[in-house]
Order: structure tokens, then sequence, then C-alpha cells
């Protein structure tokens, strides 16, 4: 299935700040993305999420993954690499979401095939912005492959 | 004798008596001429008369001419030995060294004009005077012993003594004593030859005080490692005393395990002696009379003595210079180490600050988005204090953030400044036309360094200028001029100037002269601009006058090494 036109996209969001959390939820509600929204709060519990190991066992598969960098436990770069190298996860499109805004990490996230890099602006209208218009890019204007 | 035989007795008395005559006249007094001795009468007692007198004559003849030629040979004799002794004499009067002779009881028999020279006694004067006029007092023992050594047929050669010239000043002279005898062999006094070394003597003197007062180590070691001189610091260094090192090899001055190849290594030098001044990287350890060790630097000079060649060893203990270069490398590492911690402590701490940062200004945001006009008027001042406050702190942390990224020092290139100028104001561009604001570059020079942060230099100190204009149309004036090892650059302004007593707060970090809400900024572009003229081996400085303008001036090094 293409995500183009989807009814309703499966968002994971791997991320460990309440507060970000709590703005990435204000940004989809003024979406115009008709989203499901899950969070994981780090690396292990992203795994579980995609193997849809308990108590993810009912996990839908994500059409798309926000990836924090600084993650307790499995870091973001350890999540990056996991599900980059599994066959199945591989084509889910990652954006890595960051503060970091130092070459190393930009070059290092897209070394290990993320799909593309965002740092998170400190003011809320650019962060709203910049989340969506990237959310509305892979979901909506770019064709992915279907998944059996 | 010569036979004189008869020739004929039957010739006439007449006849005989002629040829007897004719024969006589023919002798020349050497070749006996044949008489008729024994011819009858008296013709024959007349032959053997005169025959008798030949004989006579010749014997006289005879022992004349041995007397002369003896007489001949004496005279010649007599004229060589002249010329000899003319000749002696010339050699004593030309010689310079000094020749004296005196008798037995010290009066003085031959003074020759290198005498005079050096004692200062003309030969008239000296003549006569005893001998221990020219000895000081306390050499006089010394003197008597030379002598008794000369009389018993020795010749004392090249000693050296103090003797006193005619004003009573001593000088230092080398002499030969030798014994003096008559033709029968009979001891009659003695001959002094002397040799002048105050040259010497004082180069000695000054040679052993310079390395005396020398401040390293020095000790002189001949070929076969004998230290023969010493100086104080190496009693020091060592702890020997003066007297135990001379009686020492210099291969007792390092330790065992070196002294082996110590010996071989200085067999090597004398080879091939050379200067080896002192460098880095050849320490020697040294062993001390206690057995310690200490690093040092060794220099070798090899000197010629009457002795052969030497060589000047200087020794420095570096063992301080080593601690230091240590505590300096330490001390180094220190500093990177703390300059590293300070850049990831920058960058983790405007990284680390952002996450909360976000929550209170998105969520300030949030609230006048959502709630605007819901709670009473103060309310919403208060969340408006928030939001600004939120975006200020967020400059703060971009600008200490650039601040950090500026620590490591980047590869210099050269850098045309026409070109960081040009770059600097085409970030300017929309400032520049806003504000109508006309800048004047000069021709500028090229030096070592980094491009980007010399473009960002010029960008701080022109956009300082547009940001403090004044009210008429603003003038930016950038000059350069050679100064010593490099150029002084400015950077002068028609704009609002400031007190003079600020002259040394606007260059430090986050500090402003104009309260918040009148100019943009966090304070930290000029703080920028002595970072980065600092990085470039330079410094910067301003001068203002209120209400007239600025002038920020800056050196730039062409000398890469100062940078």
């Amino acid at each position: 299935m293409t995500t183009s036109g989807v009814a309703q996209a499966e968002i994971l969001l791997i991320e460990d700040s309440p507060s970000d959390i709590g703005l990435l939820r204000e940004t989809l509600c003024e979406s115009r993305i008709t989203s499901r929204l899950h969070v994981v709060r780090d690396g292990c519990d992203a795994l579980a999420f995609l193997h849809r190991e308990p108590p993810y066992a009912n996990a839908p598969r994500p059409d798309i993954i926000l990836l924090d960098l600084n993650l307790p436990l499995l870091g973001g770069r350890g999540v990056l690499q996991i599900v980059k190298e599994d066959k199945d996860l591989a084509q889910i499109p990652i954006i890595v979401l960051t503060t970091s805004e130092n070459e190393r990490d930009v070059t290092s996230a897209y070394a290990l095939h993320a799909n593309c890099y965002l740092t998170k602006p400190v003011d809320f209208e650019r962060f709203a912005a910049s989340i969506q218009s990237t959310l509305e890019f892979w979901l909506t204007v770019v064709k992915l492959p279907s998944y059996a | 004798m010569t036979k004189v035989k008869a020739r004929g007795a039957a010739r006439s008395p007449a006849a005989s008596i002629s040829k007897l005559t004719q024969d006589l006249q023919a002798f020349d007094g050497r070749t006996p001429v044949e008489m008729p001795v024994d011819a009858p009468g008296a013709l024959g007692a007349l032959a053997r008369a005169i025959a008798s007198l030949q004989e006579q004559l010749l014997q006289r003849t005879e022992a004349l001419s041995t007397a002369i030629e003896q007489h001949e040979r004496v005279e010649r004799e007599r004229r060589e030995l002249s010329a000899k002794h003319h000749l002696v004499a010339l050699l004593v009067e030309s010689t310079d060294h000094s020749i004296i002779a005196y008798d037995l009881n010290g009066v003085i028999t031959l003074w020759n004009r290198a005498a005079e020279r050096l004692y200062g006694f003309d030969r008239a004067e000296a003549i006569g005077m005893h001998v221990d006029s020219i000895v000081p007092a306390d050499r006089r023992q010394e003197f008597m012993d030379l002598r008794a050594r000369a009389a018993t047929g020795e010749h004392v050669h090249d000693f050296e003594t103090v003797r006193l010239t005619r004003d009573g000043s001593p000088v230092h002279v080398s002499i030969t004593v030798s014994p003096t005898y008559d033709a029968d062999g009979k001891l009659t006094g003695f001959s002094g030859i002397g040799r002048d070394i105050r040259e010497r003597f004082l180069a000695e003197e000054r040679l052993q005080l310079a390395v005396e007062a020398a401040p390293s180590g020095m000790l002189m070691v001949d070929q076969a490692g004998a230290i023969v001189l010493v100086n104080a610091e190496v009693e020091h260094l060592f702890g020997y005393s003066r007297e135990a090192l001379l009686e020492m090899s210099v291969d007792q001055l390092v330790p065992d395990d070196l002294r082996q190849r110590h010996g071989s290594l200085r067999a090597n030098y004398f080879e091939a002696p050379a200067v080896r001044s002192m460098g880095r990287g050849r320490d020697l350890p040294m062993l001390r009379q206690d057995g310690t060790q200490f690093p040092a630097e060794v220099a070798l000079n090899p000197i010629q003595t009457r002795a052969g060649t030497c060589v000047l060893v200087s020794i420095i203990d570096v063992t301080s210079r080593r601690q230091n270069e240590r505590e300096l490398e330490l001390r180094t590492q220190e500093l990177e180490t703390s300059n590293a911690d300070l850049q990831d402590f920058a960058y983790v701490a405007s990284h680390d600050l952002q996450e909360p940062l976000r929550a209170v200004a998105g969520y300030c945001q949030l609230l006048s988005t959502h709630y605007r006009g819901q709670l009473d008027a103060r309310a919403d001042e208060f969340i408006d204090f928030a939001v600004d406050g939120s975006k200020r702190m967020k400059r703060l942390i971009d600008d200490l953030l650039l601040f950090s990224r500026l620590g490591p020092r980047t590869m210099l290139m050269a850098v045309d400044l026409n070109r960081a100028v040009s770059d600097a104001l085409q970030n300017l561009q929309t400032a520049i036309t806003e504000t109508g604001t006309r800048v004047e570059v000069a021709s500028l020079p090229t030096i070592p360094g980094d491009l980007s942060r010399l473009v960002q230099l010029f960008q701080n100190l022109v956009g300082n200028a547009i940001k403090f204009r004044g009210k008429d149309p603003l003038v930016v004036r950038i000059d350069s001029t050679p100064e010593g090892a490099g150029y002084l650059i400015t950077v002068a302004d028609n704009g609002i100037g400031f007190e003079p007593s600020h002259t040394e707060r606007i260059f430090k970090m986050f500090q402003r002269l104009h309260p918040q809400g009148q100019y943009e900024g966090t304070g930290i572009g000029l703080a920028l601009c002595k970072r980065i003229v600092l990085q470039h081996g330079g410094r910067i400085w301003a001068t203002a006058t209120p209400g007239a303008g600025s002038t920020f001036s800056f050196t730039v090094s062409t000398n890469e090494e100062q940078s």
C-alpha cells in the first residue's frame, strides 16, 4: 500500500522528554494530517513495539518513525542501526528529530541510513511548521513501497 | 843527505872550478847540487865545504817552511774561532731569550740585550750586580735549590717562576739554569736563559678566571681522560673536591653502565676533535660522589695545549629544566584537556539547555495562543514576558555555542582581507541598504589566517557600526597601515560612539552598554572579535568620542609563528 492519501497515518514517536512529547501532540493536533500517535520512551520499548512484543502485541506497523537521538537505554543510534538492518523494518522512513546541531551527529545519523535529520527549533511556531511540513512530505508527497 | 860524487879527477883545476861555479849558480835552495867532494886537493876540500853548507841550508829551509805552515794554521784557527765567537755573541745579543751568567758568588758577568729588555737593567748596571737583585725574596730559596741542582751538572729546563724587574714589579718567566766551567772543567758559575711568559700566564689566568666564574660546570680532560682542570661549579655539581677531581678520570663521572662506552666515545672523539655545542636530546646521565645521578647537557671544545689536545667540557645540570619542561608539558596537557572540556561543556550546556528552553518557550507560546484573553490582562503580560525571556535565552545560548566553536585553532591560509571584507559586506547587504550606510574600504593586505573567522570579524565590526549609528548617514571607513611585523587595521564610523571609560568592558562576553530593548544583541559580538584577533596573533582596542563615532583598531601578524 502507499501511504499517500492514507486515512489515518500510524506515527511512532520515540522520545523520552514529556514536554517534547506534548509539543509534538499539539503540533499533530494543528496538522491537516489525520494520524494516530504512538509514543515509546526508550530504545528497548521502541524495538518491542516494532517487533510486536508484549505489551505491544497489537501494535500497528508505523508508517513513519520520529526518533530522538538522545534516548535512555538503547540510544537513538542503536535503534536506528537495528531498524535499518532489519529487512522488514528498513523501509519505514525514520526522521531523526533532535536538539543537536552537531555535524558529527548529522553525519553519523545519515551513515546509519536515517531518512532525514531535523533539529527541533526552540520557537514553537517554527517547531510545528517544520514537523508538519516534514510529515506531509513523507506521508503525502513521496511514493513509498507497499508491503504485504 | 845528498851524496856528492866526483865526476872526474882528470880535469884541470881551472875547468873543475868553473864547472863547480856553474852548478852552484843553478842551486835553487831545495834540490842539492852534486859536489866533487872526492876530488883531490883544494878542489875536493872546497867541494866538501860547499856540500856541508848546502846541507845546512837545506835543513834550515825545511824547518822554516814547517814553522810557516804551523803559523798559518794557527792563524786560520784563530780567525775561525773569532768568527764563531762573534756569531755566538751575535746570537746572544739577538735572541729574544734573556741570557745572563753569574759566578759562584752570584755576581753577574753576562747580560744580553733581551735581559735588558726583560728586567729593565742595562748591561752596564747589571754586570757586577748580584743576581739576587732580580729574585723576589720568597723565591730565593727556590733559586738556591735550582743552582744546587745545576752545580751537579744538571740543566734545569723551563722552570716557571717569578723574577723582579728594575722597578720591583714581578714578571712571570720560564728559566733554564746551566752550570758554567772553565777550561780545566772547574765550575765557575751558572748561566740563566729566561723567557717572558707574562702573555701566556695572563692568558692562562684569564682562562682560569673565566672557567672558574662560568655558571656551568667546566672541566678540561686530556686524551687519556684525566681531568686536568675543573671549576667550582664542577665541585658543586658532583660533590667531589677539586683535589679529588684532579686525580680522577672523566669516565668516573658517568654511571657504571655507561663508563665503558664513554671511554670508547672519548677515544673516537680525540681522533677527530670538533666543537660540539649544547643541544637538545643530548642529555647524559652524570654520577655524583654520593652515587646519585643527574641529567646533564654537555658541550665539547677541543683545545690545543702544550700537553697536546685537550677537551674543554661544559656541563649543565638540566634537572630543573627537564622538570620544568615536564611540568609545562603537563600543564599544556591539562590546559588542552580543560579547553576541550570547556568546549564540551559549552556545547553540552547549550545543547542540553535547549530542551527545557523549548519546553518553556513552546508551552508559553501555546498558552498565549490558546488562552490569551481567557485569563486577565496581567496573565497575558506574564506570558509575554516568559516568551520574550525564552527567546533572549535562546539567543544567548546560540551565541555561547558560536563562541565555543571558535576554540580550536584552525589551519592558517593566505587570506586576502579585501575578500574577507567584501564577504562580510555581502552578508550585511540588507542592513547596509536599509540604513543607507556607505562603507569605504582601502586596499587591504593578505595575511595568514582563517577566512571565515576574518569575515566574521569584519561582519561584527561593521554590523556593530550599523547597530550604533547616529542620526547622520553612516559612513564606515576601513583602513590598513603596515606596523611592525604586520598591519594595523582600523574600522572607523561616525556613529554614536561610547564613553572612553567603557573601552575595556565592550570586549567582554555578554557585556552591553545599553538597556535591553534599545539595541538588539547579547553582547557577544565584540568578545568574538577579540577572540578572533587574538587567534591571529594580534590585539584589538577601541577609541571613541560619545556622539562622534568610534574607531576599532586591531593588529594582524604576517608571521605565521606568532599566530
